[in-house]
């Protein structure tokens, strides 16, 4: 897949939601308001694409909460290459997603 | 991932459920992490928020509306199980399949050849029996007859007719039709053309649409309309050169002209042989009128939407009975006859068609017991490879689906080819004999035939594989590695065997089948048809179109001259006009009453009569015998006393015990009586095979040169020749003395009594060449499958056989122990086959003739020729067996 040229508007917004740190799945869906159906296969193909990286997030924070461990996404290279050249076609893009503020949201821990 | 503790509680949230349930869908090998993921985020979600009991509505929907979106999720990953392990197997298939060519090339061709014979057959029951007719709501089409109290569909009186269609509440329309000929002058040669005589709304009944210009308005068939006529797409591609401004112009159809007011489209194959369409009241005969002349006239109707052919019958009946009432003379014991159009084109082939089917799937059977035989044979070969992939984790299931996954490939590609066959050999069965079957032109392949060819691919496949899949997951796994390479004689080879018995008992049934049809065509071609068919010429004469405005007297000249001039042309021994019927070829009859005997009341209370029309050359020319008294001479014209010759039926019929020489019958009521003055040899009128169980078998011959000025024609004249030997020479010399006579004369429809017999029998002919096809590949199959099981057993025997030797049995003894095995499973097969044949055989008796379906000399014959060639094909194994020095036997292993 071609990795600059072929992102759709979805992708990009999704590059951008990571990229200001909503690294999960359902945190993506908030701040981009896009529905699960469309965020994570979208995830599946920019991660069969090299653009975002998968991770699971430390075992003992979700022990601590009761929970099974959450998957994390980060952006690659070549998905930060990627994003830039995005930004240039939806130059609204990048006022889409606030950063996160960290006192709301734990950082992930990498694992 | 690691497995998280989860409490007790959160897997009973109900979204969690959703989760597991969609997951099922996810490929295996993604499964557990993608759960998890899902989980977490949702678990999270509702951490986040509070806990489940807690939430709100809304809440509790949102977290579902996510949920349901994991639906999508796994849907995306579904590629992914393809890559999986079905993908792996394919490509394993695939690698395997070409590491041996030779192999795959063998079982391809078979599961070929098989799935192409079924897809061809197929495409032809789904051309002829299965589609619809190719008209709008066909299955409204009923084709309509009068019944006779011995005769169900007769023809229909045009009174008749025009009553029912007057008075009928059940059908929204209702044409009746006969065939005619016609002298067409006007493009090219004057040439003789099969012309149908319709009423207006012929037609519309059938909702055709013209390819050019239009059909017949209602008015237009009354006495009085112009003459019109629509042609053939044929005849205008022929005589017009299919020019756009056909419409414009005139034909002249005997001696008047008719301008072309439509051209049918070339899908229209009601009337195959049909070129000219032309309004029935163009035909002036009087006898059209008439309630008690049929003049071959024979309806067609479309039913009213919701009516059924039985209450359309009843309905017409109740007319009939009307009719009876008030005609009782002509009337009186008549009905109607429906038959649904399909009914009525199909009927004679439905069987045959249905018992080709069955064979050939048979043929496809035996090709997978073939292929299903060889792959047995390579799996143990590959007992190996198995083994290692059993100790390696791979499931029993795994090595089941890998079996098949390569089987259905082979079926696969065995479909593509069968495919490219179906298309080829269709066309090449129905271009060798288009009589056969009634709506060949609409045979070809469409989306059910590919659907079909796709589905017994797949079954193939599946069918084939089943013996060697399940081979390979029963064993142990040291039991395969111990053996290695090396199979014992077991099991594989014992359910070898049995399919090779099967396999034979499939291919004797085909023979079997094949053998009875071979012997039911040679029976019927013995049969003795009453005349002697070799070397006699039949053709239809029309006299130049200005003989029409002649006299009587002229016409009768022009006859008796064209009679000398052919039989004065060399290698002529015999000829006759003919009018009325000619055996095997037209038909006509009569109504008769014996003079001294009541005349019967009413028409259907008479005896009925065929009736030939012939002169004084006719017993030469058709080879048939005088038995007593004397035939016509050329004394017996207009002016003579009235005489008629009888058959021997008719005379068995009426004088058994009494000379029939002498007496006298009445054939019209106003006529005097014919005096009988001779009886001939009877003669086979209606076929062949069926004739005996026509009840209408009296034949009655008065002379052609009796008739009276009105009865004399000058068109559509039948003569029979016999001549010293046929050929195009013979043919062409009779020609051209007809045009000796004037140039306008036009011989058509030249054809010989051999090949009128050929045809009669071309369904025969065609069941028995494809059920002889099938039989043959079947046979070949067998003996292949025969064959290559001794063969790899001999390979597979090598050490026990070369201990054998060394021990000290003789090279006599291993020829026979491997031959003795072989036979063992011939004779196993052949034993099966038999019973089988004898329930399957009679299902086919209808199709017999003069052979019973458990004729024991065909059953012997051909047990006999397949026990010879099952032997023959374990011969070649045998010898090798035989020549295998022991030494080098022991030490391979």
């Amino acid at each position: 897949m071609g990795k600059k040229s072929y992102l759709s508007h979805s992708e990009s917004v999704i590059l951008q939601a990571i990229a200001s740190s909503y690294k999960y799945g359902f945190d993506i869906m908030d701040i981009t308001g896009l529905p699960s159906g469309t965020v994570y296969p979208a995830l599946r193909r920019l991660e069969e694409s090299g653009l975002v990286a998968s991770r699971w997030e430390k075992e003992g924070v979700a022990q601590r909460d009761g929970r099974p461990a959450r998957k994390y996404y980060e952006l690659t290279r070549e998905g930060k290459e990627a994003l830039a050249e995005a930004l240039k076609r939806y130059r609204l893009l990048e006022g889409l997603t606030p950063r996160v503020p960290q006192t709301v949201k734990p950082t992930p821990q990498r694992g | 991932m690691r497995d998280p503790e989860t409490r007790a509680t959160p897997r009973l949230r109900p979204y969690i459920r959703l989760i597991a349930l969609i997951g099922v869908i996810v490929p295996k090998a993604l499964r557990r992490d993608w759960r998890q993921e899902w989980e977490a985020e949702l678990r999270y979600r509702e951490l986040l928020l509070a806990d489940w009991d807690a939430l709100d509505w809304r809440h509790k929907l949102d977290l579902f509306v996510r949920a349901f979106g994991a639906f999508w999720d796994a849907l995306r990953l579904q590629p992914k199980r393809m890559e999986d392990e079905m993908f792996q197997d394919v490509r394993y298939g695939i690698r395997m399949a070409l590491k041996n060519p030779g192999f795959t090339a063998v079982l391809v061709l078979t599961l070929g050849l098989g799935i192409g014979a079924n897809a061809a057959l197929f495409s032809v029951v789904n051309g002829v029996l299965l589609n619809p007719l190719p008209y709008p709501n066909s299955d409204q089409l009923v084709t309509l007859h009068q019944s006779k109290p011995n005769f169900e569909t007769g023809a229909m009186p045009y009174p008749n007719f025009l009553d029912l269609q007057r008075e009928n509440q059940t059908f929204s329309a209702m044409a009746i039709s006969r065939g005619y000929g016609f002298t067409l002058i006007g493009a090219g040669e004057p040439e003789r053309v099969n012309a149908r005589l319709v009423t207006a709304d012929f037609f519309s009944v059938l909702e055709i649409k013209p390819e050019q210009g239009r059909t017949f308005a209602p008015d237009e068939d009354q006495p009085g309309a112009a003459p019109q006529v629509v042609i053939s797409h044929r005849l205008w591609q022929r005589k017009f050169g299919s020019s756009v401004d056909v419409l414009e112009k005139d034909v002249i159809l005997d001696d008047k002209s008719y301008s072309v007011i439509g051209v049918l489209p070339s899908s229209f194959g009601l009337l195959r042989d049909v070129d000219v369409y032309v309004p029935i009241d163009q035909w002036r005969s009087p006898a059209l009128q008439s309630r008690s002349a049929a003049l071959g006239l024979h309806g067609i109707g479309r039913l009213k939407p919701g009516a059924t052919i039985e209450q359309a019958e009843q309905d017409l009946n109740r007319i009939m009975a009307g009719l009876a009432i008030a005609y009782p003379a002509t009337n009186k014991g008549n009905g109607a006859k429906l038959i649904s159009l399909k009914a009525r084109m199909v009927g004679g082939v439905q069987q045959i068609l249905v018992m080709l089917l069955c064979a050939v799937g048979f043929v496809l059977l035996i090709a997978c017991v073939n292929v299903s035989n060889l792959l047995l044979a390579r799996s143990t070969a590959r007992t190996r490879e198995f083994a290692i992939r059993r100790a390696l984790g791979a499931g029993r299931m795994r090595l089941v689906r890998q079996s098949l996954t390569e089987s259905i490939l082979l079926a696969v590609a065995g479909g593509a080819l069968g495919l490219a066959i179906a298309g080829w050999g269709t066309r090449a069965a129905l271009s060798l004999l288009p009589t056969a079957l009634p709506r060949a032109e609409e045979v070809g392949l469409d989306a059910r035939v590919l659907a079909f060819t796709i589905g017994i691919s797949l079954i193939t496949g599946i069918l084939s594989g089943l013996a060697p899949a399940f081979k390979t997951s029963q064993r142990h796994v040291s039991e395969m590695l111990k053996e290695g390479g090396r199979a014992v004689i077991g099991r594989g080879v014992r359910a070898q065997g049995v399919l090779v018995a099967v396999e034979m008992a499939l291919a004797l049934v085909l023979l079997i089948g094949a053998g009875l049809m071979i012997r039911s065509l040679n029976a019927l071609w013995r049969v003795d048809p009453g005349f002697r068919s070799e070397n006699v010429l039949a053709f239809q004469l029309d006299l130049s179109p200005s003989m029409r405005s002649a006299s009587p007297a002229a016409i009768r000249n022009t006859l008796r001259q064209l009679n000398d001039n052919i039989a004065n042309t060399p290698g002529v021994r015999g000829v006759s006009f003919s009018a009325g019927a000619l055996p095997l070829v037209n038909e006509d009859d009569l109504f008769y009453w014996i003079e001294g005997q009541p005349r019967p009341a009413t028409q259907s209370e008479m005896k009925m009569a065929l009736i030939y029309g012939v002169e004084p050359g006719y017993l030469t020319a058709m080879g048939i015998p005088l038995k007593r008294g004397r035939f016509f001479t050329e004394q017996d014209d207009e002016r003579a006393p009235r005489v008629a010759v009888i058959d021997e039926a008719f005379a068995e019929k009426n004088f058994a015990n009494d000379d029939p020489i002498g007496k006298r019958i009445y054939v019209g009521d106003d006529d005097p009586p014919l005096q009988i003055v001779g009886v001939v040899g009877h003669v086979r009128q209606w076929s062949l095979g069926s004739d005996d169980a026509l009840s209408l078998q009296s034949q009655l011959y008065v002379p052609f040169r009796s008739m009276s000025d009105s009865e004399i024609r000058v068109s559509g004249i039948g003569v029979v020749v016999r001549t010293e030997g046929l050929s195009k020479g013979n043919i062409e010399s009779i020609r051209e003395a007809v045009q000796r006579q004037s140039g306008e004369n036009v011989i058509s429809a030249v054809q010989t009594m051999n090949q009128v017999i050929s045809d009669t029998l071309a369904r025969q002919r065609f069941s028995m060449i494809l059920l002889g096809g099938f039989a043959s590949v079947s046979l070949l199959l067998a003996s292949i499958g025969i064959y290559g099981v001794i063969s790899y057993l001999v390979g597979q025997r090598k050490h026990e056989l070369g201990i054998r030797v060394a021990l000290g049995a003789g090279r006599g003894d291993i020829f026979r122990l491997v031959i003795s095995h072989g036979m063992r499973m011939a004779i196993c097969g052949i034993g099966l086959g038999v019973l089988a044949a004898l329930g399957l055989t009679r299902l086919m008796s209808q199709m017999l003739f003069g052979v019973h379906p458990t004729d024991p000399p065909t059953f012997a014959v051909i047990a006999l020729v397949l026990l010879v060639v099952a032997l023959a094909a374990c011969y070649l194994p045998a010898r090798r067996a035989m020549k295998l020095d022991p030494l080098e036997a022991i030490r391979t292993e």
